[in-house]
């Protein structure tokens, strides 16, 4: 029985799309939230240069001597370019939002693409435990120490102090800054989008704030403004030099000549946060034309962004600083031979070159606001993940509840209350954490080679999907998506060799990697097939989530 | 039974049990179709329904020149100078969920020129597409016990409708009630307005009207299974880019503003009738499964031009949702 009266027939509107041989009706259709744009944001992010700036590199100069931080720059620019050309091209194949656990489940097996899950998340709930560490004793602390100095006021030096050595004022930023994440990613794309490029607008203006201030103020002004405020802690007139001087004495070449034995691990080094730059992927589903060239074009312009900043900022320090007094600085930090409280992170050693209240205050609110920025980046991935978990069935579709004002509110609260635990063990629970942290690098190169080897064979295990993409040129007769994923294993196996071949690079003990690895496969093949276990008692058949309908 | 018991217990359906696969919005994507029919086996279930929008929604010319043949694909052109490399690149149009249209340079520039031919040429293809589907789905189910329940969608043009009509395989359904197994199914095209002002759309009065005359009709509603295209207002099921009067996203922040953009009739006929299951397509960025009292609705969303078909199991004893699993096949 029929309950639709006739109806006058609608008519059809075609048009050409931009003079580009389609001719689209009009119809409804989806549109998706976030713009390429946004991806290179997010993926710059993802490598955060400023922190990178204050605590990842420098370091390197008193460790391997000898190291040409430029060369070691951009070989790790192009490790970077090849492994995010592997998995953008891949991303851009199979658009899917939960990143590498959707693409290694399809095309590898849903076991291996949990094991990937679990060590990428893994990586990145240390990490942001580390970030809200890291947001007390790298960012509140020094930037107290530093505006209590220029301003010679001991409170604020004392506040900076008690924040430096509290275990609950360190939990409490953390906290804190947790809070402000879990707000943000709460809001849904807007709220998220609008605070990312607010807040990236403002490291970018601090670090230009940086530039300006090093250029007018370097130098001889650096030194004198240094001097003047060291006095009255070292009671020394040059302190300047005599750091120069301790550090020489110490042993440390702080004028080495060029080694490149030494300039492979600190390649190493900047491969350790500058292969992240295809962390859109976790979004991919949510991007505006995912399927073009345009995601992993995006993903290696924001490793060459990341790469220049660094380039241009270690010039900048190196000339503002001195080289020799820069080295000296970073190698004796911490030791009885360096003066203050706040590590020489190029925010305290800028703000002592302005002399100005006003300008450190900018700098280091600039610089701070990289850590929530850094956090709320990475609270993206695990619940991501967990969503994708629900909508596969691995977990109760309740994770993947969203509220009426579209936050993802389970997910949400289980990756908060894990963050916080790891915080807790981070802060409270001695040197166990930071054992495992120093592995936590490795975790997140298991995803990269699966990625890669995703890409290598995904031409042939889904044609079709390889055919329709913007991806189908061959060289030589081997499809480029494959060429590029042997790139990524091949680039993410050389950031394997780094990790375990220098131990000065964290991996201290390459056993409690291994020991961390096994238990982590282990708890995600159990998971696995326990979830189908769970799931076929409730008449559900999970292998089918994973499989493609063969078409024909 | 304790908890423990039923846990180890497998479930099993009832004798009036009935698994069945749901997709939508499909939007010309010859991949997505022949997976939908493939889906009866490949998932074991005993009915396909599909939820409407079914037609594509670009037509891509097949240039040919004196080398062979060339078409735009994914933002690069692509030749075809052997038979077998024009069937590939007329695949990998179709597979994008856009019609490959074979023509001379001529005809292309006569397509640009002129607005009714676009309009014409454009529903003859969809009209010759959608009879090569309906034959498909002939050759693929007729010879089983399982049939494929499908309606348009708003976007789909009325030239569709009469090839619904008379295939073994394929049984026409909107604005109807048909049997699924023991389960009464209303089946409904129409949405609520939109933007872009397509083929079935009405006011949300007119769209109530309807649905209450068809729901008035069902013998066991608190046993009925609906289909119907548009989702209920504010369900999570339903949120899509609001859209200004040029037809671009209302950006705040530098991005697209998400609002609830379903049907309040359909909501008001869900919460008033409480059928045991309702599915809905329409909008393909929303995808869940939600429930409104104690209906179940789903929205498996849409990714028709990847080729990959989201999709959604469910098996229903007589009273009861028993298990619904979302898949992309």
């Amino acid at each position: 029985m029929d309950a639709n009266p006739p109806v006058q027939p609608g008519r059809m509107v075609v048009k050409e799309v931009g003079g580009a041989g389609l001719f689209a009706r009009q119809s409804t259709g989806l549109v998706r939230e976030v713009s390429p744009l946004s991806t290179y944001i997010f993926n710059v992010i993802a490598g955060i240069p400023t922190i990178v700036l204050a605590i990842s590199i420098f370091w390197t100069l008193g460790a391997f001597p000898g190291a040409n931080l430029y060369i070691a720059y951009w070989l790790a620019f192009v490790a970077a370019a090849v492994i995010a050309l592997g998995i953008g091209l891949v991303s851009s194949t199979m658009p899917r939002t939960g990143g590498d656990y959707i693409l290694v489940s399809r095309i590898i097996h849903p076991a291996v693409g949990l094991i990937s899950s679990f060590c990428e998340t893994a990586g990145v709930v240390l990490s942001i435990a580390f970030w809200g560490l890291g947001a007390a004793t790298v960012a509140t602390g020094p930037a107290l120490i530093s505006i209590g100095l220029i301003a010679n006021s001991p409170t604020l030096i004392s506040w900076g102090n008690t924040v430096e050595s509290s275990h609950w004022w360190q939990f409490a930023i953390g906290i804190a800054v947790f809070l402000l994440s879990a707000f943000v990613v709460s809001g849904g794309w807007r709220r998220y989008l609008r605070f990312q490029n607010g807040a990236f607008l403002l490291v970018g203006i601090g670090l230009l704030l940086t530039a300006i201030t090093l250029i007018v103020a370097g130098g001889d002004s650096f030194i004198s403004h240094f001097n003047t405020i060291s006095r009255p802690i070292t009671q020394q007139p040059d302190t300047y030099h005599n750091l120069i001087a301790a550090a020489q004495k110490g042993g440390i070449d702080t004028h080495p000549g060029f080694s490149l034995d030494n300039t492979w691990p600190a390649v190493g080094a900047v491969m350790g946060f500058l292969v992240y730059n295809w962390f859109s992927i976790f979004i991919a589903g949510e991007v505006r034309r995912a399927n073009t060239w345009q995601i992993p074009l995006m993903m290696v312009a924001s490793a060459l962004t990341i790469t220049v900043i660094l380039t241009v900022f270690t010039w900048i320090f190196f000339n503002a600083f001195g080289g020799d007094f820069f080295t000296a600085a970073n190698a004796l930090s911490g030791s009885s031979d360096y003066p203050f409280a706040a590590p020489p992170y190029y925010v305290f050693l800028t703000s002592i070159a302005s002399g100005s209240i006003v300008l450190a205050l900018l700098l280091w609110i600039a610089f701070a606001i990289s850590f929530p920025m850094i956090t709320y980046n990475n609270f993206m991935q695990p619940v991501r993940t967990l969503f994708a978990y629900a909508f596969d069935g691995i977990l109760p579709m309740r994770v993947s509840y969203v509220s009426k004002r579209h936050a993802p509110t389970v997910a949400l609260a289980v990756v908060f209350i894990l963050n916080a635990a790891v915080l807790a063990w981070a802060i409270f629970g001695g040197s166990g954490f930071f054992t495992v942290f120093a592995v936590a690098i490795l975790f997140s190169i298991v995803p990269i080679t699966l990625l890669g080897v995703v890409a290598v064979v995904l031409p042939y295990r889904r044609p079709d999907a390889w055919r329709a993409s913007a991806t189908t040129r061959k060289v030589a007769g081997i499809p480029l998506l494959s060429i590029a994923g042997a790139g990524t294993v091949i680039a993410s196996a050389f950031d394997w060799f780094f990790f375990l071949h220098y131990p000065g690079l964290g991996v201290t003990n390459r056993g409690a990697f291994l020991i961390s690895f096994a238990v982590l496969a282990t708890l995600a093949v159990a998971f696995y097939f326990g979830a189908r276990f769970v799931r076929a008692r409730q008449g559900m058949d999970l292998t089918r989530t994973y499989a493609e309908i063969p078409p024909e | 039974m304790s908890p423990v018991v039923n846990f180890f217990r497998r479930q099993r359906l009832d004798g009036a049990g009935l698994r069945l696969f749901f997709a939508a919005d499909i939007h010309g994507n010859d991949v997505c179709w022949r997976k939908f029919l493939n889906a009866a086996h490949f998932y074991e279930v005993r009915a396909l329904v599909m939820g409407g929008d079914l037609c594509g929604k670009a037509l891509v010319p097949v240039v040919a020149n004196h080398q062979g043949h060339s078409a735009h694909v994914g933002g690069e052109i692509r030749r075809a100078n052997t038979p077998e490399e024009l069937e590939q690149l007329e695949r990998a149009i179709r597979m994008n969920g856009f019609y490959p249209w074979r023509a001379s340079p001529e005809m292309v520039e006569e397509l640009r020129q002129h607005e009714e031919l676009r309009a014409q040429i454009f529903e003859r293809v969809i009209v010759e597409d959608f009879r090569r589907w309906i034959g498909l789905a002939d050759a693929k189910l007729a010879s089983t016990e399982v049939r494929a329940y499908v309606i348009p969608g708003n976007d789909d043009p009325w030239s569709i409708d009469q090839l619904l009509e008379g295939s073994p395989a394929v049984v026409p359904c909107d604005g109807r009630i048909t049997r699924i197994g023991t389960h009464e199914l209303l089946s409904f095209a129409w949405s609520n307005r939109t933007p872009w002002n397509s083929y079935r759309e009405l006011d949300e009065d007119d769209l109530y009207r309807r649905l209450r005359t068809l729901s008035d009709r069902l013998e066991t509603p608190q046993t009925a299974i609906f289909n119907v295209h548009v989702p209920p207002f504010d369900s999570g099921l339903d949120m899509a880019p609001e859209l200004d009067q040029t037809l671009r996203p209302v950006l705040g922040g530098g991005q697209p503003r998400m609002i609830p953009v379903g049907s309040k009739a359909v909501r008001q006929i869900i919460e008033e009738v409480q059928p045991l299951l309702t599915l809905h397509g329409h909008i393909h960025e929303s995808q869940g499964i939600k429930r409104i009292g104690r209906t179940v609705a789903i929205n498996p969303g849409s990714e028709h031009n990847s080729g990959r078909l989201l999709g959604c199991i469910v098996a229903l004893d007589k009273t009861q949702v028993r298990m619904h699993q979302l898949v992309a096949g």
